[in-house]
């Protein structure tokens, strides 16, 4: 067993370990305070486009963040990181898509 | 064990005479009175639970008495005003007095076993938020002997617990009660997040961490972007009780509903939040019961971590009846079902490793089969009420209180008696009793299902919650009666379990009944009031089960750090993916500060309910006294390296980047910034419900006097620089005098900033009770000027640590968390600055 330095890496382990999640989280928020504002102002046939593009972009960010997950690489707590990260943005997918069907399903601003 | 040296251990026997008694000299517990001044996380760890285990018997009391009252209809033992407070109590201690300490305790008193580092990095803030939340907590109790105790339900809900229907003082006894024993729960997660990541075994690295810690992270972790709600939340509330200003009151632009969602925003993660560690609990229970490892080890972080985000995304399912959107109700449907997802992949690891050991039936195992009952069971009628058309027959009907016990009790109650049964041997002479806790346990599950299945039944038949009383002939005898009588069979599970408590329970650090169950992970080895002798290099995720001699190697101190280094109490930092040791933290031991201040805290925050204020004031002053003579005790600077062992030297209290403090003040700062993002929620939800943003009538602050501000911060964070550039230069003597001038410098330009920022609303002529517009603005500028008092204090201490030599060259690590919050401070107003000034103008 090393001693080890200071590392800059080690302080952007936890953020990219969530990273998906963080994605998911961003694009709820978001959605739901467009479609607030939206329904207030009127614009509910602008509601579902933003929903889907929204989720679209979110997917994709999510789908980067799994191909950086499965290829890193060095120690197996690093690979262990690694994998995690991607099952959270694979997870955090499937939750995207749970929560974008609505946006087919409902009259968006109906009460 | 042979005295023969492993070369791969890194001390060699025999170890020097005086070795170990040294360190338990350093580790003494103080004893008498002195028992109130130790820090030591194992045992307020132990303070925490008890305290936690007493209000849970004070809550199920309240319990039994409305349950005794719904026994018959039309039955007079309870008058509607007493029930009211009855059920608001009940509610309210046990989500925040007993569920949320109670798991916060557990993860203090197992945590640092359980990584192995003698203690947890910040002992003396575990401390404070116990006594802060012990002494709170009680006073709070007493409020219901004196007819004051809350009555407008445990979520509080404006217009009922507002000035005008709520005038005396029973709602500002929750909203200051509670609101500052969520600080105490804020405290005690930086203490976890910071622990779990940096104090863990040398080698126990991310994928080996037992599954508990990676729970209590992403606990804490929950808690830190949770909590702040809710403290958002009842600031603006008590700010419209005692200044009115109408945040929540229509007629002047607030809302109600706004708090409703501050509430939730916190409600919802609150239940994950109470049963993540719970699940923690299991994780750790099944595998040692079932003989083999968990399987799904990967799943099951996956799954935490994904319930723990997830569950943010729910919070509107609790407001399916407030006529929203039907597009934002079906989000949060949605996400109320995904959310099933994690939480079934964790049952089904638990039962697949069930399945694949040999499960011996103990105490612990029937809670443990109990929990996948009853939870289940719960987890089913919350997808049912996950459902919008559902929701709206169901809400507000017994059918949600059969549905949250079953989810509570089935997911935090079993788990938590499971890990009472189960861990005692660590901290007892004697184990509980397996006879007494098999007859516990069955009582609780029959009573349970026997309280709580009816419920189902009775909601469905339209019997409303919180009723004092119910009329003959609705068909609701026979399921009510039957409820009553199941609380009173819980109630004898839990006479039995103080019984068995009472009878078997011995205290003790050192001659504890050790590892009776055969388990594999660290919390096993045995202990000291050093924790373990030696720190030992973790190759495996169940230490005790793969690495042979492990136990006795440790206590014979052939690992790291068998004495002490320093002459103090201390731990190994570790860094925090691969746990490779960083450096030995000095940890402070038993003072008498944390007591005091937690118990100034307290009394300032009560003595506010009654409307006391100079008592208050006093209080508080004295409180702050008591953390600012903590604080100027709490850098010693960085000391020479020192030998743990194996050729290692480590250096001693470093600073920067990957010290203690700046973790823990990095968390601090996160969950300002969550707070701070509430109110900017409420701002900009307020502005959705006013047609009229800012209201006709309001003036316009003057953008000069933005600007000034925001020239202001900008100075401030700059000096903030240039005070860290003095600071490790090498000349000394004129840059001592240029750094107190600069560190001044920057908290009076902050502080400038905040005036000129209330001036312009002043001058513009907005008030903040004329409307929720203004109100908001007082609101974001107030806290500004709350973390700009914090801040001051702050470079009050820098400035006199520096006049006092205590601050220079690599000793600066106040000065960094400082100029860390400093800058966080600029970053706020700023954002504060431009959302309030520039957003109504682009909308405009």
């Amino acid at each position: 067993m090393t001693a080890v330095p200071a590392s800059r890496r080690a302080a952007a382990a936890l953020p990219f370990l969530f990273a998906g999640l963080i994605v998911w989280a961003v694009r709820f928020l978001a959605v739901y305070g467009f479609t607030a504002i939206a329904c207030v102002n009127g614009w509910s046939g602008a509601v579902p486009v933003v929903i889907v593009a929204a989720s679209v972009v979110a997917i994709a960010v999510n789908g980067v963040v799994i191909a950086a997950g499965l290829r890193r690489n060095g120690s197996e707590a690093g690979r262990f990181l690694g994998l995690i990260a991607a099952a959270v943005a694979a997870l955090s997918i499937i939750a995207i898509v749970f929560e974008t069907l609505p946006a087919f399903l409902v009259d968006a601003c109906a009460a | 064990m042979s005295d023969t040296t492993a070369p791969d251990l890194p001390n060699p026997l025999p170890r020097p005479p005086g070795e170990l008694e040294e360190l338990e000299r350093v580790w003494r517990r103080p004893r008498g009175i002195r028992r109130l001044t130790e820090v030591n996380n194992s045992q307020i760890g132990l303070y925490y639970i008890g305290t936690a285990v007493m209000f849970f018997l004070f809550a199920g009391v309240l319990a039994l008495l409305m349950r005794a009252q719904l026994a018959l209809p039309e039955n007079a033992l309870v008058d509607h005003d007493l029930y009211n407070q009855l059920f608001t109590m009940h509610g309210t201690v046990m989500m925040f007095l007993f569920a949320v300490p109670a798991v916060e305790a557990m993860g203090v008193l197992l945590l640092p076993s359980m990584v192995a580092a003698r203690d947890l990095p910040f002992p003396r803030l575990s401390a404070y938020a116990f006594w802060a939340y012990f002494i709170g907590g009680t006073i709070f109790l007493v409020s219901l002997f004196l007819d004051v105790a809350p009555r407008a339900g445990w979520f509080m809900y404006p217009p009922l617990s507002s000035a005008e229907y709520t005038p005396d003082v029973s709602s500002d006894f929750w909203l200051l009660g509670i609101g500052f024993i969520e600080i105490s729960a804020i405290a005690g997660a930086i203490e976890i997040i910071v622990g779990v990541l940096r104090t863990r075994a040398p080698g126990m690295s991310l994928d080996k961490m037992p599954v508990f810690a990676w729970v209590m992270l992403v606990f804490a972790g929950m808690i830190v972007f949770a909590f702040p709600a809710m403290i958002a939340g009842t600031a603006l509330l008590e700010l419209e009780r005692a200044f009115d200003w109408p945040f929540f009151i229509a007629e002047r632009g607030g809302d109600p509903l706004l708090w409703q969602h501050l509430f939730w925003f916190f409600g919802h993660p609150e239940v994950y939040i109470i049963f993540l560690p719970a699940a923690g609990f299991l994780s750790m229970i099944v595998p040692t019961l079932a003989r083999r490892p968990l399987i799904g080890y990967r799943a099951i972080v996956l799954a935490v971590i994904g319930t723990g985000f997830l569950s943010f995304g729910l919070w509107v399912h609790h407001m399916f009846t407030t006529g929203l959107p039907a597009i934002s109700m079906s989000f949060f449907s949605a996400a109320s079902m995904a959310v099933a997802i994690p939480s079934g992949i964790q049952i089904f690891a638990w039962i697949a490793t069930i399945a694949a050991g040999r499960m011996q039936l103990t105490t612990p195992a029937l809670f443990v089969l109990g929990f996948l009952f009853i939870f289940t069971i719960g987890g089913l009628s919350g997808v049912m009420v996950a459902m919008v058309p559902f929701d709206w027959q169901a809400h507000d009907t017994y059918f949600i209180v059969a549905h949250l016990h079953y989810v509570l009790i089935g997911g935090m109650v079993f788990p938590l008696f499971a890990a009472i049964y189960y861990w005692v041997p660590m901290i007892s002479r004697r184990r509980l009793s397996e006879r007494i806790g098999k007859v516990v346990a069955v009582l609780l599950f029959l009573g349970v299902n026997l309280a709580f299945f009816p419920m189902h039944v009775s909601g469905l038949m339209g019997m409303p919650r919180r009723v004092y009383t119910y009329p003959d002939g609705l068909g609701w005898e026979v399921t009510n009666l039957l409820s009553t009588i199941g609380a009173f069979v819980i109630a004898a599970g839990v006479a039995l379990f103080l019984f068995d408590l009472a009878r078997n329970l011995r205290l003790s650090t050192t001659r504890n009944a050790g590892n009776v169950w055969d388990a594999g992970t660290l919390e096993w080895l045995p202990t000291g009031t050093y924790q373990t002798r030696s720190i030992p290099i973790v190759t495996s995720r169940d230490p005790l089960w793969d690495q042979p001699n492990l136990a006795a190697d440790v206590e014979a101190g052939r690992y790291y750090l068998p004495g002490t280094a320093t002459g103090r109490r201390e731990t190994i930092v570790t860094s925090s993916v691969d746990a490779r040791p960083q450096y030995v933290l000095t940890l402070p031991g038993p003072g008498w500060t944390p007591f005091f201040s937690a118990a100034f805290t307290a009394a300032a925050f009560m003595l506010l309910t009654v409307k006391a204020v100079i008592p208050a004031i006093l209080c508080g002053a004295i409180a702050i006294g008591g953390i600012i003579a903590w604080m100027w005790r709490a850098d010693i600077g960085p000391r020479a390296p020192v030998d743990i062992g194996g050729g290692l030297r480590l250096p001693v209290n470093i600073t920067g980047r990957n010290a203690h403090a700046t973790a823990g003040t990095v968390v601090l700062i996160l969950c300002a910034g969550t707070l701070f993002g509430c109110l900017l929620f409420a701002y900009f939800f307020l502005w959705t419900v006013n047609a009229d943003w800012p209201p006709a009538g309001a003036g316009a602050p003057s953008p000069s006097w933005a600007a000034i501000a925001a020239v202001l911060l900008l100075a401030a964070s700059l000096a903030w620089r240039a005070g860290r550039g003095v600071l490790t230069s090498h000349d000394q003597p004129r840059p001592r005098l240029m750094f107190r001038l600069l560190v001044l410098g920057a908290a009076a330009a902050a502080t400038a900033a905040v005036v000129a920022d209330g001036v312009s609303l002043w001058q513009a002529g907005l008030r903040p009770a004329d409307s929720a517009y203004g109100a908001i603005l007082y609101a974001i500028t107030a806290y500004q000027a709350f973390l700009t008092g914090a801040l001051i204090i702050m470079a009050g201490i820098v400035f006199a640590r520096s006049l006092a030599g205590r601050i220079g060259g690599p000793w600066r690590l106040s000065f960094e968390v400082t100029a860390l919050f400093g800058h966080y401070v600029v970053v706020q107003g700023l954002v504060a600055l431009a959302v309030t000034r520039l957003f109504p103008g682009v909308a405009s």
